[in-house]
């Protein structure tokens, strides 16, 4: 990746967690909106190897943990092991990057994320509440960014 | 062995887990003062202008009620001045026996007047994140209320010139309470980052749907008599040991914007 597309992926993903901080709470349905930061950390985890963006994933999750609502380092941790599931997954199991799989793996990447959002909460003995309606709200809002999404990110990074 | 810490992943979470330390440490503070002191700019603009186009969008939907929405504050406005006029009274004559008696008054809290420049409503939280820090005089567990002496939340985090504020909606919230017509006490809780729920209401007592919930002030750095809605449904029922009711806050977080941090 070049030194240009490494600013402007950086920006992108500064952008996202403003966005996900101020914008995003507005478009909520009963409570639930969709997740920009993980929407574009996956984006660049499946256009690009894991090992090549690894610290970007990083200082999003850094960033993010200053403005979420979580204990600091649970944000990153669940974007960075998100991230890396979702790479090996999609390097063992897809050979290419087509709209249907870069959208399965936003679901899967919804859910793990989830899942380690509610484990980690656990661990850090912070109460975070599961609720499956939210759950399913949220990843068909990431289905749907995904899809308006996919073409532009996909032609800036690819 | 150094192959596994030199792998990406590996390196990540032991990069994470020491900045974890170091946060708990409090040695993050200054990175952290100056990347919000950086970023608060660019992240108030933004959220005011999320804030604008939502509510031009909340005004387009609501054109349809806004004639009976009218009607309806003309009604409420005459039946406040009658109750305002009639508090005038009270007040009054609360000032002549507290004189009789040699009771002073209250004082009145100092309040930090802050904006919100962002807010976190991702997994059931509602959090919100204010423009003010220590420097304001903002402390952990500070409370924060809306115009009107309407409870938001309290302070969980503080930084030089930015705070996080838990608001009363948040999953996680709780607050000693009481009905203000009966005086029974209760406890409410966020209900799924929306609403709020008040719960432990003794069975053996009535309440009713329209009656006002507010702080008991009876644990913590709570103050009493803050609003914090109204008793909209009763939805536990006979067999249960306690009664349980949701509640309509008394603030509309998606219309806030301004808020007050009430100086310990």
């Amino acid at each position: 990746m070049s030194a240009v597309k490494k600013i402007l992926a950086i920006i992108i993903l500064i952008f996202s967690v403003i966005l996900q901080t101020t914008l995003i709470p507005f478009m909520d349905i009963w409570g639930a909106g969709p997740n920009l930061i993980l929407i574009l950390s996956l984006f660049l985890v499946i256009l690009k190897r894991f090992e090549r963006v690894w610290w970007m994933m990083l200082l999003t999750g850094l960033f993010a943990d200053l403005f979420l609502g979580l204990p600091f380092g649970l944000a990153s941790l669940a974007l960075v092991t998100t991230a890396y599931l979702i790479h090996s997954f999609n390097r063992s199991i897809f050979s290419g990057v087509k709209f249907w799989t870069m959208n399965s793996l936003v679901i899967l990447g919804t859910l793990a994320y989830a899942l380690l959002v509610f484990g980690l909460g656990k661990v850090f003995q912070f109460d975070i509440f599961f609720n499956f309606k939210h759950l399913l709200i949220e990843v068909g809002y990431n289905l749907l960014i995904s899809s308006i999404l996919y073409v532009g990110i996909k032609k800036i990074f690819r | 062995m150094k192959k596994i810490f030199s792998h990406p992943f590996v390196l990540s979470l032991l990069i994470i887990g020491s900045l974890i330390v170091f946060n708990t440490q409090g040695w993050l503070n200054p990175i952290k003062n100056i990347l919000y002191s950086v970023i608060t700019p660019g992240e108030e603009l933004s959220y005011r202008v999320s804030f604008q186009v939502n509510r031009f969008f909340d005004f387009l939907s609501s054109v349809n009620e806004l004639e009976n929405q009218n009607n309806e504050l003309k009604e409420e406005n005459q039946r406040l001045l009658g109750e305002l006029s009639q508090l005038n009274e009270v007040a009054r004559e609360n000032g002549l026996l507290r004189q009789q008696i040699s009771v002073t008054e209250n004082q009145p809290e100092e309040l930090i007047m802050a904006n919100i420049v962002g807010q976190d409503s991702s997994d059931l939280r509602r959090y919100f994140l204010i423009n003010k820090g220590y420097r304001d005089g903002i402390k952990e567990k500070s409370v924060v209320i809306a115009a009107g002496n309407l409870l938001v939340g309290q302070v969980t985090e503080v930084n030089r010139s930015f705070s996080k504020v838990q608001a009363i909606v948040d999953s996680s919230a709780r607050v000693n309470a009481l009905i203000q017509e009966s005086s029974i006490t209760g406890l409410v809780k966020g209900e799924k980052g929306e609403g709020l729920i008040i719960d432990l209401l003794p069975q053996s007592e009535s309440i009713e749907e329209g009656q006002l919930v507010i702080s008991s002030g009876l644990a913590g750095f709570l103050p009493g008599g803050l609003l914090i809605g109204q008793i909209e449904e009763i939805i536990s029922s006979d067999v249960q040991i306690s009664q349980m009711a949701r509640l309509k806050p008394a603030v509309n977080f998606n219309q806030l914007i301004k808020v007050f941090v009430i100086k310990d």
